[in-house]
């Protein structure tokens, strides 16, 4: 294996700051701390820029610059000696360092004062250990290679989406020690992702949806780039990012209708992974803790690997759910309608579906739960196909990435969370079952 | 850096406090091919009025084995910059000068330099970073120190905020 930047990448995590020697065209130096220098692969670093000052006029005329990284381990120190190529101010280079340093400025109460202007990129000439005392002892690390390889294993023998969803999370809390996740996948329109499944809160929040560029977890999303942030940046909790950005466009009862987006009520590091394949994206995997400077770059190495498989499985999955429907299993013949009344109201304008007036969902998975109720109200029906509602264009199911079989699990668990009367239950691939506890009294409301 | 004057300068008495105090601190120079270098420095003496007008010397301690090129650089005649920036508070001084002069340590200085390892080492430790690591970044046992003594020319607040950038003291 090749020696290089990577091998520093500790260096690169913030814990110690780096700082930079330049100087200008009379050869006068400059001496400056860093806030940021950001790993871009083994031969570019991007430095954060922040400020119109001496260190910036200095690279303008003078690329050449020298940085001291320090080992927040050993306190092994290095130069690095660089060559500014470029400076970029949009794109996701650019908003993962600003994320970063949003948790950075936050930490350091420089809040109002750290406001990343420019991603500036250079090459890397070379790496210069610096000669020094013994390196301290460096405390043996997770071994995430084989909890990777166990994770995927696990998946990979996952049956349904369902399975695969829970497996994920359940893998990344058992082999990479990450409790608090979530996972959203994007809707069909592209503008927002739902929670389709958490883990480690007190609510599921299944069902939550954020959209795209809010948050840590939707700029992640937008600019398809992985985001680990070692602080807590209050602008970047989601929590707070979707209630403003809610406030903002809607009215208080849409408020009152979003279910909340789980989340650490004191979150020290977050890390938001898109799922992506190819173009592609598919969601976002997130993890956080209440601990400050929990992931490291390794931990986003495994993050990463682990939701590229999970693309191609979802992928693979839904392409299969298309085409394969299995005969129904046998099963408990469904309780017919009987007993307490269960009260629906259907709102045709955003699809909302409201039960014993408490609200439980909207969007695509409203319009096929009141599909599904109609049919088992005036036809008797309890069973149920993928295919049907695939082609069933009161739906009004886009053609190409439906979801439908992510917003099936979304709303399989929103019925579970939320409703003892009403239940879906999967009875074979493509497959599955209505069941009705109770005696339904649908009403349809226009506007 | 033309607007400033190129006159020794007047160290404030609380501009040398701090200097003195539980800092970190960071030397650099250029060589002739404008290639930057930069090395840590292990602490300082500030000199009263040395300067016939009053202006101070200082000499900031360095390893010769681990600043070999910012040692070198000035030995060829290059100019010189050094940072000291407090952990806990952000705040931050830069010094520069024209030339300087590079001597061994005098008796005392290492006394200086061990001083000055206590205190920036009990700085990041009560910043959080664990003892073992606090001594070898700030404390290390330096064996081969030497003295890099100079009149600064500007002093600048490098302190990140609206101050960041504005130059410090008066010209003789």
């Amino acid at each position: 294996m090749k020696s290089g930047l990577g091998t520093l990448r500790r260096c690169f995590e913030g814990a110690v700051p780096a700082i930079i020697s330049t100087c200008d065209e009379n050869a006068i130096p400059n001496v400056a701390y860093l806030s940021q220098v950001h790993y871009m692969d083994e031969e570019h670093v991007a430095l954060s820029f922040q400020f119109f000052n001496t260190t910036r006029r200095n690279i303008l005329v003078n690329p050449t610059a020298t940085i001291l990284l320090m080992d927040p381990v050993t306190a092994e120190q290095y130069y690095l000696h660089i060559s500014y190529l470029e400076t970029v101010s949009e794109g996701p280079l650019f908003e993962s360092m600003k994320a970063r340093l949003a948790g950075i400025a936050s930490h350091s109460g420089m809040s109002e004062v750290f406001q990343l202007k420019g991603s500036d990129i250079y090459r890397v000439q070379r790496i210069e250990p610096i000669p020094g005392a013994l390196p301290l002892a460096s405390p043996p690390t997770p071994n995430l290679l084989p909890a990777l390889r166990r994770a995927i294993a696990r998946m990979a023998a996952c049956q349904d989406l369902s399975d695969l969803l829970e497996d994920a999370l359940t893998c990344v809390a058992q082999e990479f020690d990450m409790p608090h996740t979530m996972l959203l996948m994007l809707d069909a329109a592209g503008k927002k992702l739902y929670t389709v499944a958490s883990r480690g809160y007190h609510h599921s929040g299944v069902g939550s949806e954020i959209g795209l560029g809010e948050g840590i977890i939707g700029v992640a999303a937008r600019e398809r780039v992985p985001i680990r942030i070692g602080h807590c940046a209050t602008e970047y909790l989601y929590g707070r990012a979707v209630r403003e950005s809610y406030l903002q466009r809607h009215a208080a009862i849409d408020i009152e209708m979003s279910i909340p987006v789980p989340g650490l009520a004191k979150s020290g590091s977050q890390v938001a992974v898109p799922i992506t394949l190819g173009e592609r994206l598919v969601g976002v995997l997130y993890a956080e803790s209440p601990q400050e400077m929990r992931f490291s770059w390794d931990d986003e190495d495994a993050l990463v690997s682990l939701s590229d498989y999970l693309a191609l499985a979802i992928t693979s999955m839904e392409r299969c759910s298309e085409h394969t429907t299995e005969p129904p299993e046998e099963g408990a013949a469904p309780v017919k309608g009987t007993g307490n009344p269960v009260s629906v109201c259907f709102y045709s304008a955003d699809q909302s579906v409201f039960i014993n007036n408490d609200y439980l969902i909207k969007g695509v998975a409203g319009a096929i739960l009141w599909k599904l109720l109609c049919d088992h109200s005036s036809l008797g029906r309890d069973e149920f196909t993928n295919r049907e509602l695939r082609h069933d264009t009161s739906l009004r199911l886009p053609d190409v990435v439906d979801n439908l079989d992510a917003r099936l699990i979304l709303l399989q668990r929103r019925l579970t969370e939320r409703c003892d009367s009403l239940a879906i239950e999967k009875t074979g691939r493509g497959r599955f079952r209505l069941r009705v506890d109770g005696t339904l009294n649908l009403r349809e409301a226009v506007g | 850096m033309s607007a400033i004057a190129r006159g020794p300068l007047l160290l404030t008495n609380d501009l040398v406090d701090f200097m003195l105090g539980p800092i970190s601190m960071k030397a650099g120079s250029c060589s002739m091919a404008r290639v930057p270098s930069i090395s840590q420095a292990y602490g300082c003496r500030v000199s009263p009025a040395i300067h016939e007008a009053g202006a101070s010397e200082v000499c900031v301690f360095l390893s010769e084995s681990r600043s070999a090129a910012v040692l070198r650089d000035l030995r060829d005649g290059g100019a010189f910059s050094v940072v000291f920036s407090r952990p806990a508070t952000h705040q931050t001084v830069q010094l520069k000068a024209a030339a300087v002069r590079i001597e061994p340590l005098h008796d005392g200085d290492k006394t200086l330099i061990e001083r000055y390892g206590q205190r920036a080492m009990g700085e990041l430790i009560s910043l959080g970073y664990p003892p073992s690591f606090s001594k070898a970044v700030m404390a290390p046992d330096i064996t081969d120190g030497v003295s890099v003594c100079f009149v600064p020319y500007a002093a600048f607040d490098q302190t990140p905020g609206a101050g960041a950038g504005q130059p410090l003291g008066a010209s003789v």
